[in-house]
């Protein structure tokens, strides 16, 4: 049975099962732009529902994407009332899981507690952790009672702002990797527990497993979830070039692997350049390269939806300028009839 | 909601069903590799023959469980209502699960950095106790009763190992006890040959212990020091030969590691570092513990024949 897949993201936009939306790839190919224009389309095409925008990324840009300033708790954007956006603090996290850790010991020369945080800070994909320890407090704090279900979350759809692809598959690692190492210290705490008892931490390291596998379920829980394709999805961004191709057909695989639905690739960046009026011999040479990468693409991504996005003159910054480029993630750009816009945008 | 709209529903929720089968099915069976390898050939790409982390795992999959579906190009759309009906073969693995972290691996970098963390910033000062815990971690606690040399790392054991690694212990301990008992009937019948054989063949009595400093006074005709000089020649031969067996077959290290004082002063040296610069002597001392009452069980021996032998007068 042959489908005609539209390169919009318009069932994306339109699916009202999804909770989860994943924004990823390779380092600057227009991951903030596009998931802010994803979050601002959803914001506008329903206007009753609430949506919330999550930077994972510890090189944080929504605040220079909406011209806003964001922090690590949910803020409104200006001009979009059902559309929040959130920043994670990896080092705001940590003081936070410290300061947890006060309430079980209170000893300000127990070295264990100075053991832990050296520890702590040398894990690989703590940032990750950390990120995704964030994400499970917000969520778990935006929980509301509606007819006694505690299972609603306030926020229709909740879209990830990812950091560069290695770190993001690092962050969807972290359910497997938190129950191998609460496995560790469970071991851990039998060989060495009178040792650990001697240093400090006594009878309140039971309380600390308990806390510890809560949390663990509630990894499960959301792994659950990012595993479910009807409720998460991952999209792709890229640009039409070697290294971007090549990434994104690594990264989509790995998200396979994952169990993690993609469906759709954003290509950015594009200069549509056969219908220039006077057009640089660098862009007519430029598109040449992007329309053979776009021809592979077509191939390789005949089962997904091949969203091309085009390169504009100016950086797509403000919530005006996002939602001027943004309809393009719905009605594909035409070149003929949508030029005007590359020159028209303003800087914000 | 009204019939054509529920039928359009399931139509799009159909839909991604079978695109999502598409999609799976061609990364399915090294497709997915020959993919990579298609992009990297275009690209006049300076790798080749890359392998894709989905073709690795269906490699682990057919090792571990043999597939007993057809090997087909494509497979077969399955109906929606089936789909639908159908439970969830098997429960949904955590993400990641295909390609964890090695958390062992990741313990050791983090005892590993640990350690160089401390050194380098107080270098030439043993005196971290950090450091040492860093180390002591990575280099691995030995179980009490266990060889150090057959620990590797406390995070790298199986029950396999260990269980081995107890085998192996006992099997030393035996070894000690055996090689101690055989030196002890060696030493018993070389002192035993000497001592009567001197007392036999030396004439007039003179190979008697006396109370008596008159007794002791007399001067034999046949020299009784010779019975001292083959003491002392079969002393230094067994306990050459029992310090090159037992140091070739590692029984001093067997004893050692079961020793309390060593395990003290190992745990002593967490927060005494300077701790370590003894415990090889501390060691030896155990070494030579034995060789010295090889001897002096052999004099002690000598000496209950000489009272007996001070009976018969």
């Amino acid at each position: 049975m042959d489908f005609e897949l539209e390169p919009t993201l318009e069932t994306l936009i339109t699916q009202d099962t999804l909770k989860w939306i994943f924004v990823g790839g390779k380092g600057g190919v227009g991951k903030t732009t596009t998931s802010s224009s994803i979050a601002v389309q959803l914001a506008l095409n329903h206007p009753n529902d609430q949506f919330l925008l999550i930077s994972t990324d510890p090189a944080h840009n929504l605040s220079d994407a909406f011209c806003q300033k964001f922090g690590k708790d949910a803020r409104k954007v200006e001009g979009l009332p059902n559309l929040s956006c959130m920043e994670i603090d990896p080092e705001a996290a940590m003081s936070d899981l410290q300061q947890q850790a006060q309430q079980y010991n209170n000893d300000p020369n127990d070295p264990l507690k100075s053991m832990m945080n050296d520890m702590t800070g040398s894990i690989p994909g703590i940032d990750e952790a950390l990120s995704f320890m964030e994400v499970l407090k917000h969520i778990k704090n935006q929980k509301v009672n509606e007819d006694d279900s505690k299972d609603k979350i306030s926020y229709r759809t909740i879209i990830f702002d990812t950091a560069p692809t290695g770190h993001t598959l690092r962050f969807l690692q972290l359910p497997s990797t938190l129950q191998k190492l609460l496995g560790k210290f469970q071991q851990l705490s039998g060989k060495l527990g009178p040792m650990m008892s001697m240093l400090g931490g006594g009878a309140n390291q039971q309380d600390m497993f308990a806390k510890l596998n809560e949390v663990q379920k509630n990894v499960t829980e959301v792994n659950e979830q990012f595993t479910n394709p009807d409720l998460t999805t991952f999209v792709c961004v890229c640009i039409s070039e070697f290294l971007s191709l090549y990434e994104t057909e690594r990264m989509i695989q790995e998200l396979m692997s994952y169990q993690m639905d993609v469906n759709s690739i954003v290509v950015n960046q594009l200069l549509f350049a056969d219908d220039d009026e006077s057009p640089c011999s660098r862009c007519v040479s430029r598109w040449k390269m992007q329309k053979k990468y776009l021809d592979q693409m077509a191939e390789l991504y005949e089962d997904y939806h091949l969203v091309k996005m085009p390169l504009l003159g100016t950086e797509i910054r403000g919530v005006e300028n996002l939602t001027k480029f943004s309809k393009f993630l719905l009605k594909p750009y035409d070149p003929k009839v949508d030029r005007g816009i590359i020159t028209e945008m303003k800087e914000q | 909601m009204s019939e054509p709209e529920v039928k359009k529903e399931l139509t799009e929720a159909e839909k991604r069903q079978l695109l999502r089968e598409r999609r799976k099915a061609k990364m399915a069976k090294g497709q997915a590799s020959d993919r990579l390898n298609n992009i990297l050939s275009q690209g006049s790409s300076v790798k080749t023959n890359v392998k894709s982390v989905l073709d690795e795992e269906e490699s682990v999959a057919k090792a571990t469980s043999p597939s007993l579906s057809n090997e087909e190009d494509d497979p077969e759309i399955q109906d929606i209502t089936s789909i639908a009906m159908q439970p969830p073969i098997s429960p949904t693995p955590p993400i990641g699960e295909g390609t964890p972290e090695d958390i062992d691996a990741i313990f050791n970098k983090i005892f590993q950095q640990q350690q160089q963390q401390s050194g380098d910033f107080k270098e030439g000062d043993g005196n971290d106790p950090m450091a040492n815990l860093m180390k002591m971690f990575s280099e691995g606690v030995p179980e009490p009763g266990l060889s150090r040399a057959t620990t590797e790392k406390p995070f790298d054991q199986d029950p396999a190992i260990a269980k081995y690694q107890m085998e192996l212990y006992e099997y030393q301990q035996y070894q000690h006890k055996l090689w101690k008992f055989r030196f002890l009937i060696i030493r018993f019948i070389c002192t035993s040959v000497n001592f009567f054989y001197h007392f036999l063949t030396i004439p007039d009595n003179a190979f008697r212990a006396s109370s008596h400093s008159y007794v002791r006074g007399l001067v034999s005709s046949t020299p009784v020091n010779t019975f001292i000089m083959w003491f002392l020649t079969i002393e230094a031969a067994i306990l050459a030969s029992y310090y090159f067996i037992s140091s070739k077959n590692g029984l001093f290290q067997t004893r050692n590691e079961n020793s309390l004082i060593l395990k003290g002063l190992s745990l002593g040296a967490m927060v005494l570092p300077q701790l370590n610069a003894i415990k090889p002597i501390v060691a030896r001392v155990f070494q030579y513990h034995d060789l010295v009452g090889i001897v002096l069980g052999d004099l002690a021996l000598v000496v209950v024949y000489f009272g007996l032998l001070s009976f018969t007068r």
